[in-house]
Parts: C-alpha cells; sequence; structure tokens
C-alpha cells in the first residue's frame, strides 16, 4: 500500500525540519504580514484545534530560523529576518505544580514569575549559543563581559567568579531550575508547610535584561526585536496567564509576545497591575486564524490545495495542479434510473392527500411527473407543497398549472418563472432531497466540497482526505494516480470516519458534558429535520441564528462551550427585522454536516424562537424537546397544520 | 542494559483462592470495590490485620460500605493527603517493620502510583503487592473504566525535573481499554511523541486483540502516521502481569531512543493493567525521580466499580524500594 501523505494531521507531529519542508505561505497577504514578527506590539494569535497556529507560531522560532539559513550565515539571517523567535510551549511547563493549597497565592504567583525568568531565558540563552556568536568572523564581543552583566541582574548568585561564558550561565540557571522542581516536588509529595526556595531575581530582569544587554554588546542585535513566542496558552492557570498578560503590558524593547491559544484558551484579559485589562488595539492586537481563513476564502481555498499538492509531491504522486477535483469520482441524480413506483416523494405526497378523491390524487401526480427531467420532476412537488401551504383550494388545478409551468421552463429556461427561481434557491436542495430518498444518503463528494466541509480548519481537511485516502487504498483505487478516481464509497466512508473523529475528539471537558453533546444533537436534527421537510423554510439549511434575549446563563454556556470546540462556527451576526438588534449567528460545523444531512452552504438562515432555544440548549427532557420539533415541523410538512402549543415551561 | 535489573525482583503465582489461604501477612491491605476477586482474596488471605480502604472516587455510600472493623475512608477525591496520613500512622505504628501485602487490584492507577512514591520517600525497604487477574472484562473492549474527565496532570510525587526544550518529547502511555482516556492523555501532551505499551502477553488470550481495537479509537492524538501499533518505535510490549519486565522494557527503550537523539522530556501515563502500571511507578521510582521524566494522568470525577468478571489467579510481587 501507498503511504498516505495526509497521515500527519497535526503540526505537532511535524519536526522542525518537516515544517520547514512541507511550509506553505497563504496567498496575498502572508503569514509574515499577519503575524509581523518584527512588530513591537504584541498579538494574541487565537485559532480553534486544528487552524494551524502551532504550525504558524513554530514557523517564526528560531530553530526554523535555523533550517531557513541554514546554508548562509546564521547571524546574518538572523539580523535580515529581523527577530529572534523564542519559542515557548506552555504544556511543557506542567503549570498545574503552581497551583496547590497550603501557600497563598501571592507565594504562587511569586514563585511561577522566578520559575518564568528562568524558564525563558535558558531558552533564548540556546538559541543564543547555538547562534555562534562570539564565533563570529565579524565579533569583537566579550562572552564573560556579557555573562557577568547577566549575572548582575541577580539579587545573589553563588561561585559568581566561576561562571565566565553562556555555556556555564545556561548550567546555572538550569541548576536555579531544578532547584525549584526540586524544592515544589517535595513540598507536594511530603505534604510540607513550607517551601525553601530563595527567589533572587526580580521579575523581568531576566526576560527583558537579557535581550538589552545582548543588543548593547552585539552589533549585529542592534535592530533585532526578541520574539516570545508563547503557544499552547490554554494551559496556564489564570493567575498564570495573568502574569503574562502583565509581562505583555511592560514589555521592554527589544521584546515582543505572540501568543497562541485555542478559542476558549484566554481566562483572563487582567494584570498584575491593579488587576486592570489589557487594553485590545493599544497594548495588544488579537488574530482568529480560521475566521481568516473563512474571511479570506479564495486564498484559503488556494492555501489548503496548495498543502495537498506539495504533500502529494513529496509522497512521489505527480497531481495535476489546476484541478484536484478530477481525482474523485462524481455523481449525476440525472442519470438515475428509477421507476414511478420507487420515487419516494410521490408515495409521500400520495400519503399528504389521503382523504382526497383517489381521483384527484391520481391527476395531481399525473400531473407533477416529468420525466425527461428528475430535478425539475421533484421542483413540481416542492412548488405544489408551496401552493398548498399558500391555501390553494384547487390543488388538482395548480397541479395542471405546474406541469404546463414545467414543460415551458424545460423549453425556455424562462428566469422569470417559478421554477428558475425555485431552483436558484433550492437547487442543492431539491439534489439532496433527490439522494436521500433514492439512495438513502446525500452526498458530500468532490475536493471543493471537502475544503468548505473543513470550515477554515486546515487540520480537518487533512483528516478528511487522510480518511478517504485510506479507504481508498483498501479498495485498491491507487489515489492520485494517472486517470484513477476515488470512488464515491470511499469519499462516502472517509468522511463517516472523519465525522465520527471529530465527534469523538472534540469532548468538551466541563460539568455536564452530555448535555454539551445532547445540545449539538437537537440543534443538529432540528435543522435536519426543516431542510427535509416538505417544504424547508430556507434553502440550504446549516445555519441559525438566536435572539441574545432568548438566552439565560445555562444556554449561554452551552453556545460558548459548542464554538470553542468549533461544533459551531459563528457567522455574521444578522439583525432582528423587529427588535433591529443583532443575533448570534452560528453554522453546524461542515466536517460533522453529514452526521445530520446538513448543507455546506450558507444560505438561508433558521431563527430560533424562545421556547426552541431552550429546548435544544438548555432542557434536559427529550420529549419536550420533541414536542417543540414536532411543532416547528408541522409548519413544514404538509397539510401544514400549525398547532398552537401549551409549554409547559415559562 | 538499563541502570536496574529489574529481572531480580521476585514475583509469584498464586493459582487459586484456595492457595491464598495458605498465604499469611502481620497486616493486609486492600481498596474496596465491588470485583469478585478483590473480595474473595480479602476474605481468604490470612492476615492479623486486614484493612478496607473505601476511595471517594467510587462514590460508595454509607450503608454500602462493608461490615468490618478495619474500614478507612478516604473522604476527598484526587487528595492524596489521606493516604499520607494513613501511611504516616503505619510506619508510626511499626508495620512496615513486619509483614504487609497491598492488595493493588482495587485501588486506581493514580493511587498505586503515589502510593508506591510515598514509600519509597518514607524509605520503606519491601513491600509485598498482590494483583488478581480476571477471567474477563465485563464488556469486552467496550467496558467502560471511568466518566468524566476532571483535568490530566502530574501524579504528585512524579513531576519531576522539567526541560524547557520541547523539541523530542516522548509520552509512554500504558495502553488499557479506556481509550477516551488514551486520546485524553495523547492530547494534553500533544508535541509528545506518542508510544504506546501494549500487554503482551495479555492476562487473557482474546485481551491483547481488544486492546489493539481501542488503542484505534484513540489514533488520531495518539498516533503519528499510519496505525503501525506494532511498530517497535512507535509501541512497546510488555506482559500485563509483570510490572517487572514492563519496568525494564521501558527502561531499555528511553534508553535506545536517548541514544538515537537526547529525549527532552519523557511523560509517562499508565492507563494499563494494574501489575503494568506497578511496573511504570517503579520504573520512575527508579530512575526518573530526577530526570525531566513525569507520570501524568487522567482525573477522573467517578470510577466504576466492577468492570470484570471471575477471579483468574493471583501475583504476588516483592518490591524492594
Amino acid at each position: 500500500m501507498n503511504t498516505n501523505p495526509f497521515n500527519i494531521t497535526k503540526a505537532v507531529d511535524y519536526s522542525d525540519e518537516q515544517i520547514f519542508n512541507y511550509w506553505v505561505d497563504l496567498p496575498n497577504i502572508g503569514f509574515t504580514d499577519i503575524i509581523k514578527p518584527t512588530s513591537p506590539m504584541p498579538m494574541i494569535i487565537l485559532g480553534a484545534k486544528g487552524s494551524g497556529k502551532t504550525h504558524i507560531m513554530r514557523y517564526f522560532s528560531f530553530s526554523l530560523q535555523s533550517l531557513r539559513f541554514n546554508n548562509q550565515d546564521l547571524l546574518e539571517g538572523i539580523v535580515k529576518d529581523g527577530y529572534i523567535g523564542i519559542y515557548m510551549r506552555c504544556s511543557g511547563l506542567n503549570s498545574d505544580r503552581f497551583a496547590i493549597s497550603g501557600l497563598s497565592k501571592e507565594i504562587w504567583k511569586n514563585l511561577f514569575s522566578y520559575y518564568m525568568e528562568l524558564w525563558l531565558a535558558q531558552l533564548l540563552l540556546n538559541n543564543i549559543r547555538k547562534m555562534g556568536v562570539f564565533k563570529h568572523n565579524s565579533s569583537n564581543t566579550n562572552e564573560l563581559e556579557i555573562t557577568k552583566e547577566i549575572l548582575d541582574q541577580f539579587d545573589k548568585v553563588d561561585n559568581k567568579e566561576s561562571i565566565v561564558n553562556l555555556d556555564l550561565l545556561a548550567s546555572h540557571l538550569k541548576e536555579l531550575q531544578k532547584k525549584v522542581d526540586y524544592e515544589i516536588n517535595n513540598y507536594r509529595l511530603t505534604g510540607g508547610t513550607k517551601l525553601n526556595i530563595e527567589i533572587t531575581i526580580s521579575p523581568g530582569r531576566l526576560i527583558f535584561g537579557l535581550p538589552q544587554i545582548l543588543i548593547q554588546h552585539i552589533a549585529h542585535f542592534e535592530h533585532v526585536k526578541f520574539l516570545y513566542l508563547i503557544d499552547e496558552f490554554e494551559n496556564l492557570k489564570e493567575y498564570q496567564q495573568q502574569y503574562f498578560n502583565t509581562l505583555i503590558r511592560e514589555k521592554e524593547d527589544p521584546v515582543t509576545f505572540k501568543v497562541g491559544a485555542r478559542l476558549y484558551g484566554l481566562r483572563t484579559f487582567k494584570t498584575f497591575s491593579a488587576e486592570e485589562e489589557l487594553k485590545e488595539g493599544s497594548e495588544y492586537e488579537s488574530y482568529n486564524i480560521d475566521k481568516i481563513f473563512r474571511d479570506r476564502e479564495s486564498d484559503y481555498n488556494k492555501f489548503v490545495s496548495d498543502i495537498c499538492i506539495k504533500r502529494l509531491y513529496k509522497h512521489g504522486y505527480q497531481v495535476d495542479d489546476g484541478d484536484f477535483n478530477k481525482y474523485f469520482e462524481k455523481s449525476n441524480i440525472q442519470q438515475t434510473n428509477i421507476s414511478q413506483e420507487d420515487k419516494k416523494y410521490f408515495k409521500d405526497l400520495e400519503k399528504r392527500l389521503n382523504g382526497f378523491p383517489p381521483k384527484t390524487i391520481t391527476e395531481i401526480i399525473s400531473n407533477l411527473i416529468f420525466e425527461k427531467d428528475i430535478i425539475l420532476e421533484r421542483t413540481n412537488v416542492l412548488i405544489f407543497y408551496r401552493h398548498w401551504k399558500k391555501g390553494n383550494k384547487d390543488l388538482a388545478l395548480t397541479s395542471n398549472k405546474i406541469r404546463e409551468d414545467c414543460k415551458l421552463y424545460f423549453d425556455t429556461k424562462n428566469s422569470e418563472s417559478e421554477h428558475a427561481n425555485i431552483l436558484e434557491y433550492y437547487k442543492f436542495d431539491i439534489i439532496d432531497q433527490l439522494y436521500r430518498e433514492i439512495y438513502s444518503n446525500i452526498l458530500y463528494t468532490g475536493f471543493t466540497t471537502f475544503v468548505k466541509m473543513s470550515a477554515g480548519i486546515p487540520k480537518n481537511l487533512m483528516i478528511i482526505l487522510k480518511h478517504i485516502f485510506r479507504w481508498s487504498s483498501f479498495n485498491n483505487e491507487e489515489p492520485f494516480i494517472g486517470n484513477n478516481k476515488i470512488s464515491i464509497e470511499s469519499q462516502i466512508n472517509g468522511l463517516k470516519d472523519a465525522s465520527d473523529w471529530f465527534l469523538n475528539d472534540a469532548r468538551v471537558i466541563c460539568d455536564d458534558p452530555s448535555k454539551v453533546r445532547r445540545s449539538i444533537d437537537r440543534i443538529g436534527r432540528f435543522l435536519q429535520e426543516l431542510r427535509f421537510s416538505d417544504l424547508p423554510p430556507e434553502c440550504s439549511i446549516s445555519t441559525f441564528s438566536i435572539s441574545m434575549s432568548n438566552l439565560n446563563a445555562e444556554s449561554q454556556k452551552v453556545i460558548d462551550y459548542l464554538e470553542q470546540y468549533s461544533y459551531l462556527i459563528p457567522v455574521n451576526p444578522r439583525r432582528d427585522k423587529n427588535t433591529n438588534r443583532k443575533d448570534l449567528t452560528f453554522q453546524i460545523n461542515g466536517i460533522i454536516a453529514p452526521v445530520w444531512e446538513l448543507s455546506l452552504q450558507r444560505r438561508g438562515v433558521i431563527r430560533l424562537n424562545k421556547n426552541e432555544t431552550m429546548a435544544i440548549f438548555e432542557i434536559d427532557d427529550e420529549k419536550e424537546f420533541n414536542k417543540i420539533l414536532n411543532s416547528r415541523k408541522s409548519e413544514c410538512n404538509a397539510p401544514f397544520h400549525i398547532e398552537s402549543l401549551k409549554l409547559p415551561f415559562r | 542494559m538499563p541502570k536496574i535489573d529489574y529481572s531480580i525482583f521476585y514475583k509469584r503465582k498464586i493459582e487459586s483462592l484456595e492457595l491464598m489461604k495458605n498465604i499469611h501477612y502481620d497486616l493486609f491491605i486492600s481498596a474496596y470495590n465491588d470485583s469478585h476477586r478483590v473480595k474473595e482474596v480479602f476474605k481468604c488471605i490470612q492476615s492479623n490485620e486486614k484493612h478496607w480502604l473505601v476511595l471517594p472516587e467510587y462514590e460508595y455510600t454509607q450503608i454500602e460500605i462493608p461490615d468490618h472493623k478495619n474500614i478507612i475512608i478516604f473522604s476527598e477525591a484526587n487528595n492524596e493527603s489521606e493516604l499520607r496520613e494513613y501511611f504516616n500512622r503505619l510506619i508510626n505504628d511499626g508495620f512496615f517493620n513486619k509483614q504487609v501485602c497491598i492488595d493493588i487490584t482495587g485501588f486506581m492507577r493514580q493511587y498505586i502510583v503515589f502510593l508506591i512514591r510515598y514509600l519509597a520517600q518514607l524509605k520503606i525497604k519491601k513491600v509485598d503487592l498482590l494483583y488478581s487477574d480476571p477471567e474477563m472484562y465485563i464488556k469486552s473492549e467496550n467496558t467502560s473504566f471511568s466518566d468524566i474527565l476532571l483535568e490530566v496532570k502530574q501524579i504528585i510525587g512524579c513531576e519531576g525535573i522539567h526541560n524547557p526544550e520541547t523539541n523530542n518529547d516522548v509520552l509512554i502511555i500504558g495502553a488499557g481499554y479506556d481509550s477516551k482516556r488514551i486520546s485524553d492523555v495523547a492530547k494534553n501532551k500533544a508535541n509528545a511523541r506518542k508510544v504506546l505499551l501494549f500487554g503482551f502477553p495479555s492476562l487473557q488470550p482474546d485481551m491483547f486483540q481488544q486492546n489493539i481495537l481501542n488503542a484505534y479509537k484513540a489514533e488520531e492524538s495518539s498516533h503519528t502516521g499510519e496505525f503501525d501499533y506494532l511498530d517497535s518505535n512507535n509501541s512497546i510490549l510488555a506482559p500485563a502481569n509483570d510490572p517487572f519486565i514492563t519496568a525494564q522494557l521501558i527502561s531499555e527503550y528511553i534508553k535506545k531512543e536517548n541514544k538515537i537523539s537526547s529525549l527532552t522530556n519523557i511523560y509517562l501515563c499508565p492507563l494499563s493493567t494494574k501489575a503494568q502500571t506497578l511496573g511504570f511507578a517503579l520504573y520512575y521510582i527508579y530512575e526518573g525521580i530526577y530526570e525531566p521524566m513525569s507520570v501524568i494522568f487522567p482525573f477522573c470525577r467517578r470510577y466504576t466499580r466492577e468492570t470484570t468478571r471471575g477471579y483468574a489467579k493471583s501475583w504476588i510481587y516483592t518490591v524492594e524500594l
């Protein structure tokens, strides 16, 4: 079996060399322009899991800079870049050690602050040592002098005289860090009452002081920024984030910060400066990576196509740059051969017309049949329901008019006709309806579809392709070779695996994860029932809106979780016609849209009323939810009875 | 060769509950749960004093707690201080100068690691640990062991001395049936390369296959690249009921990896059999305390009281600390 080019789906699984070799930039305004590594303005880079934050941040790290300037003079390269990227993963700190009972918050704050001085200074020093600054031809800097000056930042250093170069200084910092680790570990294990740690340096003296000493002594660094890349910020406790917020507020030249966090990862904007909050715009700027991808749709499409091409090339596949869709089998509903008796939409219509004289039923169905074009035939049925709902009394006459209109539209393609109007908005829904009614499955196929499903999260696309490739190989289709096409079966199976993965992986960590899971299932089912009703209230259903005033604290919390874990993708809010207030609007993430057979387009928006909002996001009782759902369904299914429900709550 | 030769440790097999009646200790400690094998061993083994520890994560109510003269009820979940006080008391009472056996079968894994670590800290020289194999898991590979995840964090006493550089971190997961927990811990140390340690030979012939099936469910987070668990770079096979060989194989694996490229940080997470959990703990105590190494664990709100059926046999491991 061929190696799957989409096997690696996470930046963390890439080595530095692989990040370098597989790097693809966003077209037009690229990542360097977004991240602005030389800008003194700190930045918070937010993104859903899989959006590519880590990949991007690592690209600006010193390790990648070293690879970029591998065959050149590294120091000159750093000067050219204008920054040194000091990359730190917060998960490596195991920060929960700094928060246990028995000691005051103030003590932990001071210890954490001290520990971070040692930790970040070691990372920076390691980079400087690897750079070979003192071996550089043009270097006339004195390592001893720099070392002494750095040591002078400390209030106290044992055996100061013996530390005469940066290697020994790094060892000294390591020893100090070990001492803190050892004391904290021992304190926790034995349940001690006090910690024997002497804090020998004030906050910021190394984080800001070390770069300042380096630029004073090393001419090359004169215009270089020291860029602390703090990744996985969500792993820090609130007070620990507060510490970094304080560093951001009090940052000193030539230092700046870029902080990467998940959408739910920011616990606070407070600083230690009288608990004041960081101010966006003046003290930091923030970017949401997946939102950038979604907003710049065509750039994103090109970007992910380039990623795929690069991966395929690296694995030895000679793929056509122009059109990825050609590697995926397509289906054409028009080519389907199905007998009239097997057409579910006519069977359903017959049931709905129960009570009408049999002759009338036969006449109506006969009028709606249009064998030359199954999509137009299905459109006839939709238009018929539309007139039924409008209250047309003579349905046989209505069906006759539809028959005439259909013929006319087929011959003339008159864009003013009702058929043209319906097809403009509902064509994809009608096609999906047909697939569902004929094959029991709606089809999500083709590269363009998968890109849309990824909702601005490249990892989701890689996972979809990984599973599809796996199925395709299993089915001996030899994907991406010559004119081979990945079968519809492999695409469907791969997508199912990808959706399952997402639902399993995006488990929310909270007090009641089952409620969050139930809510996404309910909103999915709710939209599904409307989409596949006789007369869907909107076209391309997958998006809904909620009035803020209909949310209480509990339902707001559930929606927040669903958004933070990317089950729901926020879309630009739309304004409520009556109150002029903006509603919260969300689309179901494309990767799980197949679970409820939802559209990937974002056209119609289903507005949830107060009771529906509560039934989906708040109440536990499944019966009440079903009651509310049935009430909405009855508005969309013939005979279109609108029941007035007596609600058991509020 | 590893720094320690774990094969010198002594273990013995007790083939039946009948034979268990011939085993004698001064103190026998066990964690109470609904498992037949836990209760029966407690009943059969001979000891001058027997202690039932009731752990809060099982959520036993007062009326569910067995009627016994030495019941020690721990009240706060995920709080090691009560366990610490209990062992301090045993030391003060001189028990560790006598023959003590702890049945680890009913203990949650995080407790096993902590208690071994704490006994080492107390400089207890030698203790017997007993583990009983089940005949089967109640729902085979679909057995549920724990519910809602609270947090993945280091086990107290097993935090190690970490390295700010993280470019060659490794996480060794003892891969048990609880695939959600494998996934939780793998996601917590997302940047670390994942190595799965499987029980082979397993406790029962079908269990290895079930183990692999479960690990596959956590594949996306716990693995890089193709699903190639039996690749010796990404997996370790260690006997499910042998803590000493488990420790030895972990030690050898890390030594081998360090030779190829120095590991920056090492994380261990025992989610497989309790015998292997003991192996993880022993390896950490002997080789990891002062290294950039820690034992991490997905702490959950509650644990299932009974996940197995029957009693197959018991093992007594004599651990020298």
